[in-house]
């Protein structure tokens, strides 16, 4: 290749060049096909012997930069929390695993024990997943931070029982008919996420509703009697704790849709029910202690502030719930 | 004590209690990692997620059409399509720290899906082309995945964790470390001199 070059070229000057470089030109073709060896290295996969999805290569078709240096944070929980997480964890799959199992196994024979059992269990799962983020506890306990009238104590339970009925009666509504018409019914996801953003728009309206009757209560002839005001306020209450409970429960959903799948509807059917239970029981008794806490601080105000504190109370609670409707809202 | 201090009080225990009881999930991952080692370093790993038997009934119902009990070519598509890069946003719930530093997550490659028989369960397998390059300073490389409002739940255990080194220049080793809230494998490369 060499003798190739220099025979093609005439100029004694460039003849010396390429010999001079010609060492170089071979050294860096060598080292290009090495990088683009090591670039592609072929590692079995141990998991699988399947061959890739098409289209899961790489989108953009360059080849992967990797991995590199970046200032995007990991969002961790807070500290008190790391230390509960595994425990907290291990306890709700060990549950989780359970009730999968003895849907499983129980489908032969039908009994009241094993009925019991499944109600049991699915009820304290219930209270420990309940307990978590969401399912309303904040919605309704902004709620009954507002209204003028003195809330009632039972009212708190009617809130949760609501919200317990609607969130796992969501999920029955939506699963039972994807078994009818299972190829006509649409997307899961897409359906929760619709339910979750329609009622964010009705809880934002409801949020600027009582902090309007908070502000304006004086001019708002409607709600001049006590009777009237008291409607008001039952109204207010099943509308907020049915949208609280709009959105169907994930995991209510997916231990009907398991059940269903596996031919044992009745202990679905229980195993929601349980479950239910075990949501009105954590969303009431949040719901009941707000309630409790807002007398107590307010039993502990002087007349004099009193009627600003609990003023500010209502108006920060209707704030909190246009605020929440707008995060249920947004995509 | 009055009554209503001991209520007060017991709100603001329940509060706490409630807050200290985060655990939220609704899906359960256990996975699994297997490191690979060039000659430039960790070019990737590859990880395996199986799912939870409830969630895969879900996942089943959702994208095994004609309900053969295994996802065809079309169907592991439309997995990956509708259900994996979803998880786009949330960079696939990975998290890479390489001697503390946080790193981005590359756009996984090489998805397939299946249905396992023996377990019941759905299973996912990917590579993460980490391209990592091994230096003669000794790099400290974290994996784990975990999803920060606890949706989803992973779990990786000791033997779930493996490597393979194709190269003679490069010292590599892995060891699954547990801390407060998520285990993670943490891979160690460097050059020998």
């Amino acid at each position: 290749m060499l003798q190739l070059l220099l025979n093609s070229v005439p100029d004694i000057k460039i003849k010396f060049l390429i010999v001079i470089l010609f060492p170089f030109f071979v050294w860096s073709l060598d080292s290009l096909s090495m990088d683009n060896n090591n670039s592609q290295p072929s590692f079995d996969n141990p998991f699988t012997n399947d061959e890739g999805v098409e289209g899961a290569e790489n989108q953009s078709g360059e080849e992967s930069i990797g991995s590199k240096p970046t200032d995007v944070k990991v969002k961790k929980p807070p500290f008190w929390y790391r230390f509960f997480h595994i425990y907290v964890n291990k306890w709700q799959k060990g549950i989780n695993t359970k009730i999968s199992t003895m849907l499983n196994d129980y489908r032969e024979h039908i009994t009241a024990r094993r009925v019991l059992f499944i109600f049991l269990i699915s009820l304290a799962y219930s209270l420990m997943h309940t307990a978590g983020p969401g399912h309303g506890k904040l919605i309704l306990s902004s709620y009954f931070l507002t209204g003028e009238e003195k809330r009632k104590r039972r009212d708190a339970i009617i809130a949760g029982s609501i919200v317990a009925v609607t969130h796992t009666g969501m999920a029955i509504i939506l699963s039972l008919p994807l078994f009818i018409l299972i190829h006509s019914f649409g997307n899961q996801r897409e359906m929760a996420e619709m339910s979750r953003r329609i009622g964010g728009i009705f809880v934002v309206v409801t949020g600027v509703v009582l902090m309007m009757v908070t502000v304006f209560k004086d001019r708002i002839k409607i709600l001049s009697s006590r009777s009237d005001r008291e409607k008001f306020n039952k109204l207010s209450l099943y509308t907020i704790a049915v949208l609280s409970g709009i959105v169907p429960c994930p995991l209510a959903w997916t231990v009907l849709v398991f059940a269903i799948s596996y031919n044992m509807h009745l202990y679905g059917i229980i195993s929601v029910l349980g479950m239910a239970i075990g949501a009105a029981i954590t969303v009431g008794t949040t719901g009941f202690l707000v309630l409790m806490g807002k007398e107590t601080a307010l039993s502990h105000v002087n007349e004099e502030y009193a009627e600003k504190f609990a003023y500010n109370l209502r108006f920060a609670g209707g704030f909190v719930l246009f605020l929440l409707g707008i995060k249920m809202a947004m995509p | 004590m009055k009554l209503s201090e001991l209520f007060s009080r017991c709100f603001l225990a329940t509060l706490f209690l409630i807050s200290i009881c985060f655990g939220h999930a609704h899906i359960f991952i256990d996975y699994k990692l297997h490191a690979c080692v060039s000659d430039n370093g960790l070019d990737g790993v590859f990880v395996n997620w199986t799912f939870d038997r409830m969630y895969t009934e879900f996942l089943q119902e959702e994208y095994d059409k004609n309900k053969d009990g295994k996802f065809d070519k079309s169907e592991q598509k439309n997995v990956f399509l509708n259900s994996f890069k979803e998880c786009k946003s949330t960079h696939y719930f990975a998290v890479v720290e390489v001697d503390g530093n946080n790193y981005s997550i590359p756009e996984p490659t090489d998805f397939s899906t299946r249905i396992l028989k023996d377990e019941g369960c759905i299973s996912y397998t990917f590579y993460l082309p980490l391209k990592i390059k091994a230096e003669k300073k000794q790099k400290s490389i974290k994996i784990y995945f975990f999803d920060p409002i606890i949706y989803v739940s992973f779990t990786v255990m000791k033997d779930d964790i493996s490597i393979v080194n194709k190269s003679k220049n490069i010292e590599a080793d892995i060891s699954l470390k547990q801390v407060e809230y998520a285990n993670h494998a943490t891979i160690v490369i460097k050059q020998r001199s």
